[in-house]
């Protein structure tokens, strides 16, 4: 009976995994890319890279909105954080056409206050966007297809927790250079070991893809209506006011007492009716300390103009256990919560998502290919594999490379990266149908990891600041990108130095037919006996 | 702290390692790993998991502290299967020497 059970679970793991592989593979490695969209973003920006935050950063914001908006009634100021090092200030002035619902917007210099003007880029939202509503095609198509391969990916996981035939023997195993078994094993362990992040992130998937999968729940998006607000009026009649603006506002003794009660710096601040003795100041910043209280779950205070609080807003709570328990995977799985140190977890955790799925349909290609060599499915699954894996890595980093390399005044620039990230993926897919082999993976291979080596060079000159200036001024969320390319392009080059060994090996006959690894542990094995 | 909690479970998978056959035979191949030694073996293990939970509990509060912690576990057996599997050296030295091994080591 387990038997049976066991051979059925094997086939539908096969089947269907390796239908949804490809389009699986690109939507684990972009959406692990999505966990640093505002810093691939902020890399793509180099116009942004001058900008070093500093102690009086806040001043600046407020010198600049004393200036510039000073007849408005509100200013947010997003402080710089460990995610960003610009100032973006934002302010609703009386008056303003209704249909600039969010007023107007500037993005300054954390330091000298100077306005930047950054290139037009998708940045790291094109990636995050692609990762559940692909592109080109239309929207609900997209999240339907995307959620009907997550529903494919989590049969994947539940049929191959079953298949597995010894999870718990085998759950630290890795035997490498040899062929078939390494590629099972490399999969099974990708897969167990992060199991509790695989089987998270697909079934959080499928709940925020919720709305699409089952449209008919009878009330409109996240249980609301959505036209809320409309017909509110008019915003009242532009009138200037005579304004005093505070010289030297409390933000000390504010930041403080912030500071001090939650242990996490201040990041965003909104200052009401700026200018009149009404002026409060709310400060925000990353305090959440429960996953489901969802958004708005930072709890935040509210000062008058003296620096004395007169009003804590509190977290969001959820509203019943259905609520908590979507806010919680929402909240896991768009990583909103997390800390530098979590987000490189989760981003380590998605690395062997990808890692499973690639190897998967690797390893479907690798078992079969005595037998089906040469057969139309077997060749055609072979050349896709080739062309979305490694095709794949070359077009992110041409996506990066034509982020650089195109214009900046270029029209419609933005289009452009994405194109180019289209065509280079396009030409791999062909490429790889053509030369299905080894060699085929070795030059995409190479061609990838040469683009990631690079990137850090051509970082360096493109910018308007070098590399060894983000090093001074301390830019970790430039110089861990460039960190992560190189990164990159060293388990790709790797790959291709073992595909080459593989090569010199198969041609001459008495050389091993794959890199023989270095290991210990037969003379260890004796040492032990004696021990 | 993070560093120490991660270590904590790295130390806990090791051991979690040992209780399995395979690795205690390549460690100890002149013993035989005892029902008892498994269960000791699991249990110490997760003597270190459980200090790890605490410390992120401590850094990041219960919901976030346990979601981190998951992912420090995920990290830590890759890092055992990585020590296991490149630096076979270390990890048997770390069995017999650093862990619990002097308790089979000494029959």
């Amino acid at each position: 009976m387990t038997g049976s059970l066991r051979q059925s679970m094997t086939w539908l793991h096969t089947w269907s995994s390796i239908t949804a592989g490809w389009i699986l593979f690109a939507i684990f490695l972009t959406g692990t890319l999505s966990f640093f969209r505002n810093e691939i973003s902020y890399w793509m920006q180099p116009e942004l890279h001058q900008s070093v935050p500093n102690e009086q950063s806040v001043i600046v914001a407020y010198d600049y909105l004393t200036e510039h908006a000073a007849q408005a009634n509100e200013w947010q100021i997003s402080l710089p954080d460990a995610r960003k090092n610009t100032l973006d200030l934002s302010w609703t002035t009386p008056g303003e056409a209704r249909e600039r619902r969010r007023g107007p917007r500037v993005q300054l210099d954390a330091s000298t206050g100077e306005p930047l003007e950054a290139r037009q880029t998708e940045g790291g939202n094109f990636l995050y966007r692609f990762h559940f509503e692909l592109y080109g095609m239309p929207r609900e198509v997209a999240r339907w297809l995307v959620g009907i391969v997550s529903m494919m990916m989590f049969v994947g996981i539940i049929s191959g927790v079953i298949m597995h035939r010894k999870i718990f023997a085998d759950f630290f195993m890795f035997r490498p250079g040899k062929k078939l078994l390494s590629w099972i094993d490399g999969h099974a362990i990708s897969a167990v070991l992060a199991l509790p992040f695989h089987i998270m992130i697909t079934f959080s998937g499928l709940i925020l893809l919720g709305n699409t999968l089952m449209p008919w729940n009878g009330e409109g998006h996240h249980g609301g209506p959505r036209d809320r607000g409309a017909g509110g009026g008019d915003r009242p009649a532009a009138v200037e006011v005579a304004k005093d603006f505070d010289d030297n506002p409390p933000f000390d003794k504010m930041f403080r007492h912030f500071e001090q009660q939650w242990q996490v710096p201040v990041d965003t601040l909104s200052i009401s009716k700026p200018g009149t003795n009404k002026v409060t100041y709310t400060l925000g910043g990353g305090n959440r300390t429960e996953l489901s209280a969802g958004r708005g779950g930072e709890t935040s205070f509210t000062f008058d103009g003296n620096g004395e609080q007169i009003s804590t807003r509190p977290a969001n709570s959820e509203e019943n256990t259905a609520q908590a328990v979507y806010n919680y995977f929402d909240m896991l799985h768009q990583a909103r919560f997390a800390d530098t140190p979590t987000r490189w977890l989760l981003f380590f955790a998605g690395i062997l998502g990808t890692i499973m799925v690639g190897t998967g349909s690797v390893l479907w290609a690798v078992k079969r290919s005595k037998q089906q060599m040469g057969q139309f499915g077997f060749e055609l699954i072979r050349g896709l594999n080739v062309g979305t894996i490694a095709g794949l890595m070359t077009a992110c980093g041409s996506y990066f490379w034509a982020n650089r390399l195109l214009s900046a005044e270029l029209a419609s620039r933005s289009g452009w990266e994405i194109n180019i990230f289209f065509i280079v993926w396009a030409m791999g897919i062909v490429g790889g149908l053509i030369w299905r082999d080894r060699k085929g993976w070795l030059v995409q291979l190479s061609l990838a990891g040469t683009l990631f080596t690079l990137l850090p060079i051509l970082d360096s000159i493109t910018s308007s600041t070098s590399v060894f200036f983000a090093l001074n001024n301390a830019d970790w969320m430039r110089l861990s990108f460039d960190i992560s390319c190189l990164l990159i392009a060293a388990v790709l080059w790797l790959s291709v130095y073992y595909l080459a060994v593989q090569k010199k090996g198969r041609r001459g006959r008495n050389v091993p037919a794959s890199p023989a690894p270095k290991r210990k542990v037969k003379p260890l094995k004796t040492a032990g006996g004696e021990a | 702290m993070i560093g120490l909690a991660v270590f904590l479970c790295f130390i806990g998978f090791t051991l979690f390692s040992m209780a399995n056959k395979k690795h205690f035979d390549l460690a100890f191949p002149e013993q035989s790993l005892s029902t008892t030694g498994k269960w000791v073996l699991h249990v110490v293990g997760w003597a270190f998991l459980v200090p790890a939970l605490l410390i992120c509990v401590q850094l990041w509060d219960t919901e976030i502290g346990a979601t981190v912690w998951v992912g420090m576990l995920q990290l830590a057996s890759l890092l055992v299967s990585a020590c296991l599997t490149y630096l076979p050296s270390v990890y048997l030295n770390l069995c017999r020497y650093g862990l619990l091994g002097q308790f089979w080591s000494r029959r």
